[in-house]
């Protein structure tokens, strides 16, 4: 539905009104909303561009396969123009206009080529929930030219079927893993592989980019760190000998505890008998 | 940088460091099986680190192996000192600035496993009373350090 908006849109004009990739952002927005963390990724070749926010230079040179940020930016809505470098806002080779940033967001913003091969910005809302002691959360998010693909971690596909321009997740083993990407149901490696360091308690997202056609397709990688969580529980002790507790006494009270129960319960019997 | 050594005089303590995670299965921090040995927590800050709490635990005791590395933690005071050997050979001396114990339960693991605020060790182990039915005491006993 998402995507079939965003198409309707970019047919109806040049200006294309930009709707959020990825889950979420109502659920994600407190009612006192923060700023959000914007990032922005270069993913088109061979362009350098600068980079302009409401109207102003923000980002200078900024090359392919660049991650700038994370900036600050309060909510609300805003006007992004791509440059050649040096050249007037007026000439710009790629705009977004009235992006909405929502509040209390983590967002990428990625200027990358469309399936077909056209240049576009495309913000994604990043997955920035707590990861489980021991876990890290790779993010793949196909901003490539290129068709439907498969991602591959040590030989086998973790994620299957991922088209321009959605993403696929999940939260794995922190470590290393040799990862590739190939054609979507086959084994014909488009890139890679290549190690990717998947640190505990980060999310790092790599975004497949480039063309097919030019056979230029490479990655660019993001990581957003201080996601982790405390392990569950220190279990350090089976033997009993530190036992500080009630220690022995205790054991030895509440064994006269329960004989003193037994014998109350005696005497009632007895009373309850001597009733009769 | 990955501590290797830990030497605790006031308790007569020096045992050897290993680099551990988490169980697979709960999550709970791996401390080495054996009570002689102590785990630093490798996710975590190292000895380097200008932020954050390093954390080494280690067994109190154990049903087979009887007393661990850890069995007098509790015993420690503010002022006793503690030394962290790091892989390169290099000592940092850390003081004790507080002993707590907490029920498991309760224990706010999150403040101790904190990758930010100041500089600390802090060494964990269990305590307090124990369950002699689920081979379990019911408590864990937080020692904090600051580095001198």
């Amino acid at each position: 539905m998402q995507f079939a908006y965003l198409r309707r849109v970019a047919a109806g004009g040049a200006v294309a009104a930009l709707t959020f990739v990825g889950a979420g952002i109502a659920t994600a927005t407190p009612a006192y909303a923060a700023d959000s963390k914007v990032s922005v990724v270069h993913g088109i070749p061979d362009t350098p561009v600068d980079v302009y926010v409401n109207g102003e230079k923000t980002l200078e040179n900024f090359e392919p396969g660049d991650v700038a940020g994370p900036l600050d930016l309060p909510e609300g809505q805003y006007d992004l123009a791509l440059t050649r470098p040096g050249e007037p806002i007026g000439e710009a080779i790629l705009t977004a206009d009235d992006a909405e940033v929502p509040g209390g967001a983590n967002i990428s913003i990625a200027a990358h080529l469309n399936a077909d091969g056209e240049p576009t910005i495309t913000p994604f809302v990043n997955d920035t929930a707590k990861v489980d002691a021991g876990k890290a959360r790779l993010i793949v998010r196909h901003t490539a030219a290129a068709p439907a693909v498969d991602v591959r971690a040590g030989g086998s596909p973790v994620f299957e079927g991922l088209t321009n321009p959605n993403e696929a997740k999940g939260d794995v083993d922190a470590g290393s893993v040799s990862a590739d990407v190939v054609l979507a149901g086959t084994d014909t490696v488009v890139i890679g592989p290549a190690d990717l360091n998947l640190r505990e308690g980060t999310a790092t997202i790599v975004y497949a980019i480039g063309s097919a056609e030019a056979e230029n397709l490479s990655v660019v990688a993001q990581t957003i760190d201080g996601l982790h969580s405390a392990p569950s529980g220190v279990p350090s002790g089976t033997g009993g000998q530190a036992d500080t507790g009630l220690g022995t006494w205790w054991y030895a009270l509440a064994g006269t505890g329960l004989l003193l129960l037994v014998a109350g319960g005696a005497r009632a019997a007895v009373v309850r008998s001597g009733r009769r | 940088m990955r501590p290797v050594r830990l030497r605790i005089p006031a308790i007569g303590v020096t045992a050897r460091v290993d680099p551990v995670g988490v169980d697979e299965r709960t999550q709970e921090f791996d401390v080495p099986p054996s009570v002689d040995e102590i785990g630093w927590y490798r996710y975590g800050p190292g000895l380097e680190a200008e932020s954050g709490s390093v954390v080494i635990a280690g067994h109190v005791d154990s049903a087979d192996q009887g007393r661990g590395a850890f069995y007098r933690l509790r015993e420690l005071t503010p002022g006793d000192t503690v030394t962290a050997t790091g892989e390169d050979g290099t000592e940092r001396t850390y003081r004790v600035v507080a002993r707590e114990e907490y029920d498991k339960t309760k224990i706010p693991l999150e403040r101790y496993f904190a990758r930010d605020g100041r500089p600390r060790l802090t060494l964990i182990t269990c305590g307090g009373p124990f369950d002699a039915e689920a081979r379990r005491y019911r408590d864990n006993i937080v020692v904090t350090a600051s580095p001198v």
